[in-house]
């Protein structure tokens, strides 16, 4: 698709659709260390994630998703669109894991998004940002975590940081990036559950909301609260 | 007795004198002015009667008028080749003629010039005269109309001696003789009375009667209970079975229909299932070929589409010469204009008719006549006979008795656990303490609850209803709830019980043992349950919402019956099988979420084909529903798109109602979107939503209909929108420099009509609050002007309004041309025209802009002269790029050029030093000195090669700046030596090019 057809599809989409957005940006670890079946799981579990947006009519009109992978090097694979218009995006493991890096591209391209928002006159949420890895980083992070800590701090972003697998690294890391929220570990076959409840619970987030929860904290406390009976019956630490 | 009898029939009381058929002519010619109409001067006994009168009114010395209206009609139809009565006209000339020739004959011409109305009408001509002169002289009118006899008579003959109005007779000819009309008219109904008395009307005008029917009839209702149709039976038990015999059909007005179809989206459930089961019946006539709808078209044209009176009317009129008529209604005034209308003269038969109470078939006339005045409240010997009122539609079903037995209270079921000491009241503790806690607020208003309620005093109870504990006081009622500004306390008691599933029997307070049938929906509180009750759906509670609080809350809901319609109120208590509390059951709700209209494309999709006409009829149908519920002090509080469904623009369901906000229960959800600036951020568990709270959500919800989904505070430079809507910056009016949102909205905007646009200003720009019904008001004015074409249909208009002829044709640059074309405003143009732009159209500035923020970014200043700058500027996302893998930092302008200056400031002195001046810029135009002078070009490719050489290779070290300096310090010299020696120019040349080419191998450039 030529850029002058994508610029009017997305134009389209800002001007017609006034519904308040929450842009979700789902940043994946396609390091070396997902190839084979994680990155087949990561692949059919964002297939049912889109699935599970579309099905629920508010959240088909609201979520806006972005993808950024990082695996060797950073790539911003699909920046926001209407679930409409979201496809799943190819993924190949290789390399290392420049978390830092995609954490900065990602608070980028959100930042970029909300100026998008504004500048249209588009209603907006907080915006969550999905931080799925199963290894520890390998390039600096500690100006990441700056920034992350703040903005969470500020209520200006939702992070829901997910480990895949049993590795200490990539929890350690996670736990330091997010202030809040202990990071959530995920067999790979549960990745299509944790995807179908983000789906969920961005519908709650639109629906009515109990109101000394801001929206920021209503994404944490439903990460905290109904992930686990809702993903997994199990309790914390299930594998 | 006749006289009563037939009092409202003949609308006057017969005298003695009246029932003398034949007139004495003498005393006729001698007292009265005699009136004769057209007709019978046309009739064959014409000659004989009016001959015979000749020689008394001339003894008399009394003359006939004749209208001139009745000459005009019989001189205009003589000289008619194709009228039929030829004959009869030239026979009437001739007469007319003759009687002049007498002398006997006046030709009564209208004084004032040209005549109204049609030239041949002499009817009300001949009403109008005879009012007018009926104090002052006797007068008969000698006419052939049945109708036009009966009102001149009712007209003057009501109370006639008090109002001493003189003698006013009317006569017809018949048998070549004079006939007074009144013996006529009462024989006339008592005839159709007699003969129908005893007799099977059914079977008759199941025959040979065309049967039309009114709606009344249809949906007609039991007199004491709104929940038994008569009409329903009477059709499809009594009437079909004969029809289906005869092959007759029944005929149904499309005004009916509709009328029907409207009815069945009352607010009146009663009226509303009985309309439902209407129709129901006429689908089985359809089904068996019985079934004859009117079509709209061939009836009444006009506006008030189900307003169905006119029809019959005009169908009687025009069909009962022609067949047997028979109507049935249950509406009296309807029933007294058509026997008004009934012409005597004709030999069909005419029927009015009504259904009774007990499925019968009943003559309007006998009814009539038994009751002296319009609203007939006595009961007659047959007693019950109800006539719902037409117009009742509307209104909302008057607060009986009777509703109170059906709807016991809802303890009547399992009984509920409660905790200790209620035992004496079936009111759980916390719901005692409650009132205690109201009595305190509600201090200002001192002596309302001091008063002890006693059970004689209904007053004291009434006011109470809902604090005194006696049973006497919980019953039904459609008091409105009373307004709380305190929060009651909240009662935390979990209850025992947990969430059942589908199969479950649980057990309703009123319906006892159902099953849960099918899941339906689940939301953070509970779920919702289909049920084995007809229409009824359940909602159970999940084990953590079942607080004693919920209970009191519901039990207090329960406490009034509210049957609105559209609002899913709940009825009864749900208990499981030990008796636990554990939900509620309401009505079944159906239609899409209000969603799917705020969503151009959902709209698109299941509601298509709505225009701003429907959108209108549907905030009006909204606004309506939620005023009713204001009226009683019911807050919505939620007030929310997910929490209305829609079936059609006229029919809506506000659904979640255990979440409104009723006395000290407050509604403890809600979104940001409808929750005004001064609540944001707080916590709707802990605040009562005021009337202002909830008019806000209200006119948001407004908004959002009429800008499909768009909320009022977004704006471009917005905001999150709890944000957006705490800042308060409307961007639809001037008075601010908010801009409103890309997209169709400033264009819908500016085709609202001005009414609208001022509440809507009013509300968000200034803060205050506008009621409903001037809402309603207006958005009904505006719904005037769009069906009048004032106000444009369409829901997202593409261009923004203009004055007609204030309109300059352009074409946008941008767009391809087959959709370039659109018309501005003159002043718009101007304003182009001043700046020497092109038009673009918003859409294609819309694009320009999301490409420019798609292309640029956002950065702050990270300059190192000034760190603490810090400004935010946007630069194209490709330059930033290229810095940022320079590692150079974004400055912003004024920082870039405040270190150009200092660098320049450095600079200037040593240049200097060597003597020669150029500024920077001026050397990366400048060529090479000497390769210019070689080659006598500075365009030559060895000089542009020797530049980019410079600027690409040179430039970047620090040596190679270093080089050029120097290079440009001497080589001006160099040049001018070549230029003035033009035989050096051969050797330099060769030593450049072999230069050139040793740098072009070198650096590949």
């Amino acid at each position: 698709m030529s850029y002058d057809k994508i610029m009017r599809l997305r134009m389209e989409e800002l001007t017609e659709n006034p519904s308040a957005r929450v842009p979700v940006c789902l940043a994946l670890d396609t390091s070396g260390s997902m190839m084979g079946s994680r990155i087949q799981a990561l692949r059919a579990a964002f297939q049912t994630f889109i699935q599970a947006v579309k099905e629920d009519e508010l959240a088909s009109i609201s979520v806006e998703t972005a993808v950024v992978t990082f695996g060797g090097h950073v790539k911003k694979v699909q920046d926001f669109v209407g679930i409409e218009r979201q496809e799943v995006p190819v993924l190949e493991a290789a390399g290392g894991t420049p978390m830092g890096e995609a954490i900065h591209v990602c608070l980028e391209i959100l930042d970029q998004a909300k100026r998008v928002y504004s500048e249209v006159g588009v209603d907006y949420y907080q915006p969550w940002l999905v931080l799925m890895t199963d290894g520890a980083a390998t390039d600096d992070i500690s100006e990441a975590v700056q920034k992350c800590h703040r903005l969470i701090k500020n209520r200006k972003l939702t992070l829901f940081p997910i480990v895949i697998g049993d590795d200490r690294g990539g929890y350690d890391t996670l736990s330091t990036i997010s202030p809040f929220l202990t990071p959530l570990r995920i067999h790979e076959t549960n990745i299509a559950q944790f995807f179908k409840w983000l789906a969920k619970s961005a519908n709650k987030q639109l629906a009515s909301n109990p109101g000394d929860k801001k929206s920021v904290d209503l994404g944490q406390k439903l990460f905290q609260e109904t992930i686990w009976n809702d993903v997994f019956r199990g309790g914390p630490g299930t594998l | 007795m006749p006289n009563s009898h037939c009092l409202t029939h003949l609308g006057f009381e017969p005298k003695n004198d009246d029932l003398k058929v034949e007139p004495n002519i003498d005393q006729l010619t001698k007292d009265f002015t005699i009136f004769v109409d057209t007709e019978p001067l046309l009739d064959p006994s014409a000659n004989v009667i009016f001959n015979s009168m000749l020689p008394f009114l001339s003894s008399n010395q009394n003359r006939l008028v004749v209208s001139e209206r009745s000459v005009n009609y019989i001189q205009d139809h003589a000289d008619d080749a194709e009228n039929r009565n030829n004959e009869a006209t030239r026979n009437a000339i001739s007469l007319l003629k003759k009687m002049d020739g007498h002398g006997v004959l006046v030709v009564a011409k209208e004084p004032n010039g040209p005549l109204i109305g049609d030239r041949y009408c002499t009817e009300s001509l001949y009403k109008e005269k005879f009012v007018q002169f009926q104090m002052a002289q006797n007068m008969c009118l000698i006419t052939q109309r049945e109708t036009l006899a009966h009102q001149i008579l009712k007209n003057s003959r009501n109370n006639a001696i008090q109002r001493g109005v003189k003698r006013i007779d009317t006569y017809y000819l018949s048998g070549n003789k004079l006939n007074n009309w009144i013996p006529k008219l009462l024989q006339r109904s008592t005839n159709t009375e007699q003969r129908f008395r005893n007799d099977d009307i059914l079977g008759k005008i199941s025959k040979d009667y065309k049967i039309i029917v009114d709606t009344c009839s249809l949906a007609l209702t039991k007199f004491d209970d709104d929940n038994v149709t008569i009409g329903d039976s009477f059709f499809r038990n009594t009437l079909l079975p004969a029809l289906k015999e005869t092959g007759n059909r029944l005929i149904v007005p499309g005004r009916v229909k509709l009328e029907l179809d409207k009815h069945v989206n009352s607010e009146n459930p009663a009226l509303s299932s009985a309309a439902q089961k209407a129709i129901d019946t006429l689908t089985e006539y359809a089904k068996s070929g019985l079934l004859a709808v009117g079509r709209e078209e061939d009836e009444i044209v006009g506006v008030n589409e189900s307003f169905a009176d006119p029809v019959f009317l005009r169908l009687a009129i025009r069909f009962q010469s022609d067949s047997n008529i028979c109507i049935i209604t249950q509406d009296t005034s309807l029933a007294r204009v058509l026997l008004d209308n009934r012409d005597q003269s004709s030999c069909k038969e005419y029927l009015v008719l009504f259904v009774t109470q007990n499925c019968k078939l009943a003559l309007w006339e006998s009814k009539l006549s038994k009751a002296p005045k319009e609203g007939f409240t006595n009961s007659s010997k047959t007693g019950n006979h109800s006539v719902p009122a037409r117009e009742g539609g509307s209104a909302l079903p008057p607060a009986k008795p009777d509703k109170a037995r059906e709807f016991p209270r809802p303890a009547a079921g399992p009984p509920p656990t409660r905790p200790a000491g209620a035992s004496a009241s079936t009111r759980p503790a916390g719901f005692v303490q409650r009132n205690t806690q109201r009595r305190g607020a509600d201090g200002g208003r001192p002596g309302r609850f001091d008063q002890p309620a006693t059970q004689g005093n209904s007053k004291t109870v009434n006011n109470n209803a809902n604090n005194n504990a006696s049973d006497n006081a919980r019953q039904t009622s459609n008091e409105p709830f009373k307004l709380v500004s305190v929060v009651n306390p909240a009662n935390n008691t979990m209850l025992e019980a947990s969430a059942p599933d589908v199969g479950a029997v649980l057990h309703g307070a009123k319906s006892g043992a159902f099953t849960l049938t099918e899941f339906v929906a689940e939301g953070g509180e509970g779920a919702i349950y289909l049920t084995s009750l007809p229409n009824v759906v359940c909602k159970t509670y999940f084990k953590e919402q079942l607080t004693g609080a919920r209970k009191e809350k519901l039990d207090l809901m329960l406490s009034r019956n509210i049957a609105i319609s559209g609002v899913c109120w709940p009825q009864e208590l749900v208990f499981d099988g030990n008796g636990n509390f554990i939900g509620y059951l309401m009505p079944k709700a159906e239609g899409r979420k209000l969603r799917s209209v705020l969503h151009k494309k959902l709209m698109a999709n299941y509601f298509p084909g709505w225009k701003r006409e429907t959108l209108t009829q549907l905030a009006i149908t909204i606004l309506k529903t939620i005023d009713r519920l204001h009226k009683l002090n019911i807050f919505i509080g939620d007030i929310n798109p997910e929490n209305i469904l829609v079936v059609n623009e006229k029919r809506v369901f506000v659904v979640d109602c255990d979440s409104f906000q009723v006395e000290g229960f407050p509604c403890p959800v809600g979104t940001d979107t409808f929750t005004s600036p001064d609540r944001q951020g707080q916590n709707f568990t802990k605040f009562l939503r005021s009337r202002e709270d909830e008019l806000f959500a209200v006119t948001t919800l407004l908004f959002m209909i009429l800008f499909p989904g768009k909320a009022p505070y977004s704006a471009q430079g917005g905001s999150e929108i709890s944000e957006n809507i705490k800042n308060r910056t409307f961007p639809y009016v001037r008075d601010n420099d908010s801009k409103p949102p890309d997209g169709p909205w400033q264009f819908i905007w500016s085709h609202l009509p001005r009414q609208l646009k001022e509440d809507f200003a009013a509300v968000f720009a200034r803060g205050e609050r506008i009621p409903i019904e001037d809402l309603t008001k207006h958005l009904n004015w505006s719904l005037k002007d769009i069906q009048s074409g004032k106000q444009t249909n369409e829901v997202f208009p593409d261009k923004p309004w203009q004055r007609e002829g204030s309109t300059v044709t352009v074409y946008c640059e941008l767009c391809p041309p087959e959709k370039a074309k659109t018309e501005i405003s003159i002043k718009e143009f101007e304003r182009l025209e001043e700046r020497g732009e092109n038009f673009r159209c918003k859409s294609c500035r819309t694009l320009k802009k999301v490409v420019k923020l798609d292309t640029t970014r956002e950065v702050s200043c990270e300059s190192q002269i000034s760190p603490q700058c810090k400004k935010v500027f946007s630069i194209s996302t490709e330059r930033l790029d290229k810095m940022r893998r320079e590692g150079k930092g974004c400055w912003c302008k004024p920082c870039l050029d405040e270190q150009m200056t200092i660098w320049e400031q450095e600079r200037r002195p040593r240049r200097s030093s060597y003597g020669y001046g150029n500024s920077h810029r001026h050397q990366a135009k400048a060529g090479c000195f000497v390769a210019t002078a070689t080659y006598q070009s500075e365009v030559a490719p060895e000089v542009l090669f020797l530049r980019k050489f410079r600027d690409l290779i040179l430039r970047k070290t620090r040596l190679g700046r270093g080089f050029v300096r120097n290079y440009y310090a001497y080589s001006p010299y160099l040049a001018g030596v070549i230029y003035r020696f033009p035989f050096l120019r051969t050797p330099a040349r060769c030593i450049l090019n072999s230069v050139i080419g040793l740098l072009k191998k070198a650096y590949k450039i």
